[in-house]
């Protein structure tokens, strides 16, 4: 047994004497499976708002609600061919001063909760986090460091495609993304973010083909 | 069961702009942007079209006059005729400017086509010449019946045969473009193949105006007329005596009565679903305002609205003297049942975005959505939580000059300031062609940030409609830029200067 493997054991014995239930993971992306787990209760931060967007897509496809505090520019055409159900989406693009109680308030009830564009005080990010532990929601931390997230998730290698000295336009790309848990050396997998025909796929996964004749 | 009338004055964008000098066959377009949004009878004669673009209608009609869309004069306009029809018809329920709605006065007047005639008389004495009557035991029939009736006539549907009148008609009829080309794609092209579906597979489809619309396919329209003149015992009034300043003492003393306001609505079996609060000071109006909400006002949801627009600065400036909660939207609680166990609103969410908005005020909670542009910024729909949004552009009309997928998953708010400069150091600028002065090598992000290695680029994406027009003001176009680093980015460019309006996150 692996040592990650032995401290999921260990975990999932301390919760059973906890008495809480045991937490499932939550439904992600097709193409971050094995990647990332997402569990409830926990802080994942991510560099780029594609990855927030692709992050929200799991949980958004199985009808929970998502909420984006802070962020003016989230751009809700590509959240919408990620995935993200935007009818089930709730924007507060500049909560003010009341930042902190705006969260605490979401996070409550709202399953997904991005944060975008902040400096986190670390017991700011305790009284957050300890809000999520109790409800089992997650909350994606964008552009903004958060003591003691369970992941970190970039985008490396970027390679846009489609353009041509003027010709063309952008039409996809390929990346590596990074998942990098704390404690444990970094996953990586290459993606199409999208690929030619607006997809999201792994970009050694051949292009399905369909039997004909 | 009351039968309903419904009164179209066609073209009333354009009718409301007429004034006393201009000659009534003049050839003339409404336009909202650059987009034509109703003409008159003239213009259209000369081939112009709702949804054209200005220029091809000047090209179609070259001595067209052009007037800016302003749907607040248009209502104004429509007050007079209101008030003409209500002299003869007691309920009159705008619908919108250039539509409105009542029960037929029948027995009076001997007769509904009568009653029509009448009103259509009363309105062309007094110089609303295009006035067309619909008759039916419904509004969406009865509005439907209205646009066939010829000018100053009237079309009757008898009574039971609302499902027989409407089942002919096409899915546009519904005015839900989206959803419209959807069903045309899937063989459903009529009213009555639309009423054939299932209901539970339209929620499932299409949700809660899917279900509406399908009732009204059905022929039984579960909207009611909203009077203009509410029943005086259904206003919530609140007079403080002495006068309050204190938003919360009157948020506090609002509770009782918006409880009272809930369930006086409550024992006719209805709710409201938008209300108007006004706020009076030193015996004066001095603050009013409509709010709607995505189900329907509860007591909290009252005190909440009345609480937010008593902060609205400027608002209220002298002690309140009086508060009053006019519903202005009423529907039958059994027509909500339907949404009630399917799609809505989750309760829990709905409590708290109360919440936040009672921290932030209403305005920070947004919705989220998209809509049709030629730019990223264009297409990002945002409207406060509850509110309808007002106009909503369609997505799939085709918007020439419009940036190709995929959308980036950053849209600034404000275009940020940006360098581009050639290979020698240059700067790259719109030539009056469109084209560029030279191929961008380099570009930064800011003063204070350090210069990058363009690439790949493409464009130019026009912006303007007269961008190829060498004596035009205006050279701008917009470019996708891609860095050595990966990162890619939307920037225009007008008059030699350089913004960044959206990040290929």
């Amino acid at each position: 047994m692996s040592q990650a493997a032995l401290i999921d054991d260990l975990r999932a014995k301390m919760r059973e004497l906890e008495g809480r239930p045991q937490v499932a993971s939550m439904r992600v992306h097709p193409v971050l499976n094995g990647l990332v787990d997402v569990q409830p209760g926990q802080v994942y931060t991510v560099g780029a708002a594609s990855l927030a967007m692709l992050l929200m897509a799991g949980p958004s496809a199985e009808g929970q609600w998502s909420a984006v505090i802070g962020a003016t520019d989230f751009g809700l055409q590509a959240a919408q061919a990620f995935g993200v159900a935007l009818e089930r989406t709730v924007l507060v693009p500049d909560p003010g001063a009341d930042w902190l109680s705006v969260t605490a308030a979401l996070v409550d009830v709202v399953p997904v909760v991005v944060v975008a564009g902040r400096t986190m005080a670390s017991r700011d990010a305790q009284r957050i986090a300890a809000r999520l532990h109790e409800h089992q929601g997650i909350l994606i931390a964008w552009d903004t460091a958060w003591p003691r997230a369970r992941a970190h998730l970039r985008l490396t290698d970027v390679q846009w495609q489609g353009t041509d000295r003027g010709a063309g336009h952008l039409r996809a790309r390929r990346a590596t993304i990074e998942v990098q848990h704390t404690g444990r050396p970094p996953r990586r997998r290459e993606l199409w973010l999208p690929d030619d025909h607006g997809r999201v796929r792994v970009a050694d996964e051949p292009p399905q083909l369909r039997r004909v004749g | 069961m009351a039968r309903v009338m419904v009164l179209w004055c066609p073209d009333w964008p354009v009718v409301s702009h007429l004034g006393p000098d201009t000659p009534a066959d003049a050839a003339m377009a409404v336009i909202d942007g650059q987009v034509v949004v109703a003409c008159s009878a003239a213009a259209r004669k000369e081939g112009v079209r709702r949804g054209m673009r200005r220029r091809d209608a000047q090209a179609r009609c070259p001595d067209i006059i052009l007037c800016a869309h302003d749907p607040a004069a248009d209502a104004r306009a429509f007050e007079p005729v209101l008030d003409l029809v209500e002299e003869l018809s007691a309920q009159v329920a705008p619908l919108r400017p250039g539509l409105c709605g009542m029960t037929v006065p029948a027995r009076y007047y001997g007769g509904e086509t009568a009653a029509a005639a009448v009103l259509a008389e009363q309105l062309v004495e007094h110089g609303v010449w295009d006035i067309r009557c619909g008759i039916a035991d419904d509004l969406f029939a009865a509005e439907q019946a209205a646009r066939q009736a010829p000018p100053q006539d009237s079309v009757v549907v008898p009574p039971g045969g609302s499902a027989d009148f409407v089942r002919g008609l096409p899915v546009t009829v519904l005015g839900d473009p989206e959803m419209a080309d959807l069903l045309r794609r899937l063989g459903i092209r009529t009213l009555g193949d639309y009423a054939r579906l299932e209901i539970a597979d339209v929620r499932t489809r299409f949700g809660p105006s899917g279900v509406l619309a399908h009732r009204w396919a059905r022929g039984e329209d579960p909207r009611l007329l909203r009077r203009r003149e509410i029943p005086p015992d259904l206003i919530g009034r609140v007079p403080f005596e002495p006068p309050l300043d204190r938003v919360e003492t009157i948020a506090f003393s609002m509770r009782r009565a918006a409880e009272s306001f809930v369930s006086t609505l409550a024992r006719r079996g209805a709710v409201a679903t938008a209300i108007r609060i006004e706020i009076d000071s030193d015996g004066m109006l001095s603050h009013a305002r409509t709010w709607r909400h995505p189900r329907w006002f509860s007591s909290s949801d009252i005190v909440d609205r009345v609480r937010w627009q008593a902060q609205v600065p400027g608002a209220v400036t002298a002690p309140v003297d009086e508060i009053r909660v006019i519903p202005e939207a009423v529907e039958q609680v059994s027509d909500h049942a339907e949404s009630l166990f399917g799609d809505g609103v989750d309760e829990g969410v709905e409590r708290v975005v109360a919440r936040v908005q009672s921290l932030t005020g209403p305005e920070a909670v947004r919705m989220a959505g998209v809509q049709g542009g030629t730019s990223p910024g264009e297409r990002q729909l945002v409207s406060t939580w509850g509110d309808r949004p007002a106009e909503v552009r369609d997505l799939a009309r085709p918007w020439p000059g419009s940036i190709p997928e995929p959308a980036p998953a950053r849209v600034f708010a404000t275009p940020e300031p940006a360098q581009v400069v050639g290979a020698e150091g240059q700067p790259v600028v719109v030539t009056a062609r469109g084209g560029l002065t030279g191929e961008p090598a380099r570009f930064r992000l800011g003063a204070d940030q350090p210069w990058q290695p363009v690439a790949g680029w493409a464009g130019p994406w026009p912006l303007d409609d007269l961008w190829w027009d060498e004596h035009a003001a205006r050279r701008i176009a917009r470019f996708q830029v891609v860095g050595v680093d990966g990162s890619a980015w939307l920037m225009c460019v007008e008059d030699g200067r350089w913004w960044t309006e959206a990040r290929y996150d």
